[in-house]
C-alpha cells in the first residue's frame, strides 16, 4: 500500500510509492494496460518482479520525485493507510528535479479517468515540483494522438515548443512526440490567482 | 590512442573509443568551448574519464567513436605516432525508434568542417546497420558550430526548448533536431557535397 501523504489537494493526495507487492502490481498497469501504456510511449510490460525492482532503481533515485496518487476516505490516516482507507488512482512523476529542468509524466488508470483527477492531480504535482525543487521550468510531452493530454496541457497555460516526428513506433506505427514547456514565471504569476484557492488546503 | 578504423570519411576515421583514450576525452571535455556546449558542468578527472568508457563498453545500444586525422602524427609532431584524435561521435539509444546523435571537435580542430565530416559517416553508419526510423540531436541555441553541423546534414528543426538549461552564466534555449531516413537516403548525393562545401 501507499505510503504517507507528501501534497494534496481538494480531493486527491500524493502518497509515497513503497515497496509493496501492491504498489508494484499497480504500477505495473503502466506498462501491461493497452489505455495506458500506449498514452506513455507504448514501454515494455514488465513482470511484477522488475516493477518492484524498478521501485528501488528508479522511483528512489533522488533525481526523480514520484507518487500513488490516492482519493482518501473521510477517516484515512496521513500515514500508512490500510487497503479499505484509500483508493489509488493514477501516477504522478518528475525526473531530473535536480536540475534545471524536470520532465512530468502521469497517468490514472482508466476506471477512474473523466472523474476531473487528471487536471487536478497535474496541478498539484507541477506546483510541488515548483515549491519543492529549483527547476527553472517543466516540460511534459504527449503523443500526436492524445487529445486528452494535449488539451490539459493547453489548458494549464503550457506552450507548445516541439513537435519530435515520428519518435515513437506504437502499436503498429509511428507517431510524433509533441512537446511543451512552461516556466517558473509563467506557472507562478498564474499561481496568483490560484493561491487565494489554493490556501484553503 | 584511439583503436581500430571502424568507418572512413575523405578526411576523417572514426576510430574505437579505448580505456587509453580517457586523457583525449577528459581533455576535450574540460575544456570550457566543449564542456559548456555539451553541458557538463563540474570537472572531470581521468578515471571518471575511464569510467564513462567503461560503462559504454557494456551498453550495447550506444555506438562511440574518437574521431581522427590520419596524418601520422599523433598530434605531436612525431610522424610515427599514427592518427591524431580531434574529436567524439556517440550515437545512443540504438533501441529507441530515433536515437540521438552527439558529437564535438576539440576547439584546435573546429571550422574545418571535420564535424560535419564526421557526423556525416556517423549517420551513415547508423542508418545503414540499424533499422531505425530517424535520428535525432539537441543542442543549446547559441551552439552555431554545432547547430551547423545539423544544418549542413539536413535534419530538421524541430523546436525549442525554451530556458531550458542554466549555462555560461544564464538560461538558454535547447534546440531540437530530427533526420528521418527517407530525408536521408533522398538527401544523401547533396549531403556529401554539403559536407565537404564546410558550412562551417
Amino acid at each position: 500500500m501507499p505510503g504517507p501523504v507528501v501534497t494534496e489537494g481538494e480531493t486527491v493526495v500524493f502518497r509515497t510509492i513503497e515497496r509493496d507487492e501492491g504498489d508494484a502490481a499497480f504500477l505495473q498497469r503502466s506498462c501491461t494496460d493497452p489505455r495506458i501504456r500506449y498514452s506513455l510511449g507504448s514501454i515494455h510490460h514488465r513482470s511484477r518482479g522488475e516493477q518492484e525492482e524498478g521501485i528501488e532503481h528508479w522511483a528512489e533515485r533522488d533525481e526523480n520525485a514520484t507518487f500513488l496518487v490516492c482519493v482518501d476516505d473521510d477517516d484515512a490516516p496521513r500515514g500508512h493507510p490500510d487497503e479499505d482507507e484509500t483508493t489509488v488512482v493514477g501516477s504522478f512523476n518528475a525526473r531530473h528535479v535536480d536540475g534545471d529542468r524536470a520532465w512530468l509524466s502521469y497517468w490514472l488508470v482508466p476506471e477512474h479517468q473523466s472523474e476531473g483527477y487528471g487536471r487536478e492531480m497535474a496541478e498539484v504535482g507541477i506546483d510541488y515540483v515548483f515549491e519543492q525543487y529549483g527547476v527553472h521550468g517543466v516540460s511534459a510531452g504527449a503523443y500526436e494522438f492524445n487529445d486528452a493530454s494535449r488539451g490539459l496541457l493547453e489548458a494549464m497555460g503550457f506552450t507548445q515548443v516541439a513537435r519530435r516526428r515520428e519518435a515513437r513506433y506504437i502499436d503498429g506505427d509511428y507517431y510524433d512526440e509533441v512537446q511543451y514547456d512552461v516556466l517558473r514565471r509563467e506557472w507562478m504569476g498564474d499561481g496568483d490567482d490560484d493561491g487565494d484557492a489554493g490556501s484553503e488546503r | 590512442m584511439p583503436g581500430a578504423v571502424f568507418r572512413r570519411g575523405d578526411r576523417v576515421t572514426l576510430r574505437t573509443v579505448e580505456r587509453a583514450d580517457a586523457e583525449f576525452v577528459q581533455r576535450g571535455h574540460n575544456h570550457p568551448a566543449v564542456g559548456v556546449s555539451l553541458g557538463l558542468d563540474r570537472p572531470e578527472n581521468e578515471s571518471s574519464a575511464a569510467d564513462r568508457i567503461d560503462s559504454v563498453e557494456d551498453d550495447p545500444n550506444v555506438a562511440t567513436f574518437v574521431v581522427c586525422l590520419e596524418d601520422g602524427t599523433g598530434g605531436d609532431g612525431d610522424s610515427e605516432s599514427g592518427p591524431t584524435p580531434i574529436g567524439k561521435v556517440t550515437v545512443k539509444n540504438l533501441h529507441h525508434t530515433r536515437p540521438e546523435l552527439s558529437y564535438w571537435i576539440h576547439p584546435e580542430y573546429q571550422g574545418e568542417g571535420y564535424g560535419t565530416e564526421a557526423t556525416e559517416v556517423a549517420v551513415d553508419y547508423v542508418f545503414s546497420a540499424h533499422e531505425v526510423r530517424g535520428l535525432q540531436a539537441q543542442a543549446f541555441a547559441p551552439n552555431d558550430g554545432s547547430v551547423g553541423v545539423l544544418e549542413n546534414l539536413g535534419f530538421t528543426h524541430e523546436g525549442t526548448l525554451r530556458d531550458a538549461r542554466f549555462r555560461d552564466g544564464e538560461y538558454v534555449d535547447v534546440v531540437w533536431y530530427g533526420l528521418l531516413r527517407e530525408e536521408w537516403e533522398d538527401d544523401g548525393d547533396d549531403g556529401e557535397a554539403d559536407g565537404t562545401g564546410g558550412g562551417r
